[in-house]
């Protein structure tokens, strides 16, 4: 636990951001729960804006590379998928 | 073993980055979902007793419940009617002709037109609409918790009742629709006695109970057809299986994330990569609106 709050201290402000975008992301989702495109646009903006916050947080940090993006990218298309089955089948 | 390692963990052997959060491996997990996705559908349409998309429903389990909601408000049990589940039956039908999912048809046919379709004559009407749950349970609760639709379960002028469960596809998603209509015969004395008969089944309706205007139609009792139900019970719900398989994925990922992240700090690796703890909260994001995801709709 030490080790994550040493990790958020170091970067506090970014966290927060990456915080409030998934919160608002998380609230969308509940909030249209019987509306499923409206769900599915909520959770793809969460993934986008995701992206967006580790390629910015990198940039920030001098240590922004294709690579890294792809990291964000693919793990953002995999929850993205993951959302978008379960509400298809809901 | 030292595959299962380098899958899992950082170590030297792998560039200290397990091979499962690369995202090469990630676009492939990426892949397996969206296959066994498309499998599970190709299952659903050959097995559907195993993988059925509609569940134990049926039309007298929803009747009962419906009264046992009314009985513990002191209520009177609403009586199943023929002609209701007809009406029911037929509105049910007409949504997957033409593809809706709501009160009032495409064309503008209210639910009203179904009543007096088959020669019911009302008083009071009302309709509750439910899709996609897997057991009655959750209909009967869906709806008691929707105050619209609690009002008309608990409505002391309906008298009677009628319920179709019909299997269909919807808006191109295969569905279990739920209609029950409500009613009290023209002329009859609304009451709020209650009546020491067998829990019956009754739904609220999503618009207000209607007064009848109705013009007089034949009963037609003889040749109506009783509600359809569902009497499959599939072994295992697409949606739960969706679910476990997410909750397995996310739940791996996010232990591979957390070594990573322990044994990285701990290690204090030089290496370019993203941040495991931005991975692991967006991954807690997604278990958590997975394990939020209900089931079925009410209207």
């Amino acid at each position: 636990m030490k080790k994550i709050f040493e990790e958020i201290k170091e970067h506090l402000s970014h966290y927060l951001v990456l915080l409030f975008i998934l919160s608002f992301g998380a609230f969308a989702f509940v909030y249209f729960q019987r509306f499923p495109q409206a769900q599915i646009v909520s959770i793809f903006l969460t993934a986008s804006f995701y992206v967006f916050w580790g390629a910015i947080h990198h940039y920030l940090e001098g240590d922004l590379h294709l690579r890294i993006v792809f990291e964000y990218l693919a793990v953002a298309l995999l929850g993205f998928l993951i959302l978008w089955s379960i509400i298809n089948r809901a | 073993m030292s595959f299962l390692w380098n899958l899992f963990l950082p170590h030297h052997t792998n560039n200290h980055k397990a091979h499962l959060i690369r995202s090469s491996y990630l676009f492939l997990l990426s892949f397996c979902f969206v296959f066994l996705q498309i499998f599970l559908n190709f299952f659903l349409l050959a097995k559907p007793s195993v993988l059925g998309f509609s569940s134990n429903i049926t039309p007298e389990r929803i009747i009962e419940l419906t009264n046992a909601e009314r009985v513990k408000l002191g209520l009177s049990s609403l009586q199943e009617n023929k002609l209701l589940s007809e009406a029911a039956r037929q509105k049910a039908a007409d949504m997957f002709a033409f593809n809706y999912w709501s009160h009032i048809s495409p064309s503008g046919r209210t639910p009203w037109a179904f009543f007096t379709d088959v020669g019911y004559k009302y008083q009071y009407a009302g309709e509750n609409l439910a899709r996609d749950f897997h057991d009655p349970e959750s209909v009967i609760t869906a709806w008691m918790n929707s105050p619209s639709h609690k009002e008309n379960i608990v409505n002391s002028k309906y008298q009677e009742m009628g319920v179709a469960i019909v299997d269909g596809t919807l808006q191109g998603a295969e569905t279990t629709l739920v209609v029950q209509l409500f009613g009290t015969p023209f002329g009859a004395s609304s009451t709020t006695e209650v009546r020491k008969s067998q829990p019956i089944v009754e739904e609220k309706s999503a618009s207000a109970p209607k007064e009848v205007l109705a013009k007089s139609p034949q009963p037609q009792d003889a040749s109506l057809v009783s509600v359809s139900s569902v009497s499959k019970a599939p072994v295992a719900s697409p949606l739960d299986l969706t679910k476990a398989m997410a909750i397995f994925t996310v739940g791996v990922l996010l232990g591979v994330f957390a070594m990573d992240f322990f044994l990285v700090s701990h290690r204090q690796t030089p290496r370019l990569s993203s941040r495991s703890l931005a991975q692991m909260m967006f991954l807690i994001f997604v278990l958590i609106a997975s394990l939020l995801m209900k089931e079925g709709a009410i209207l």
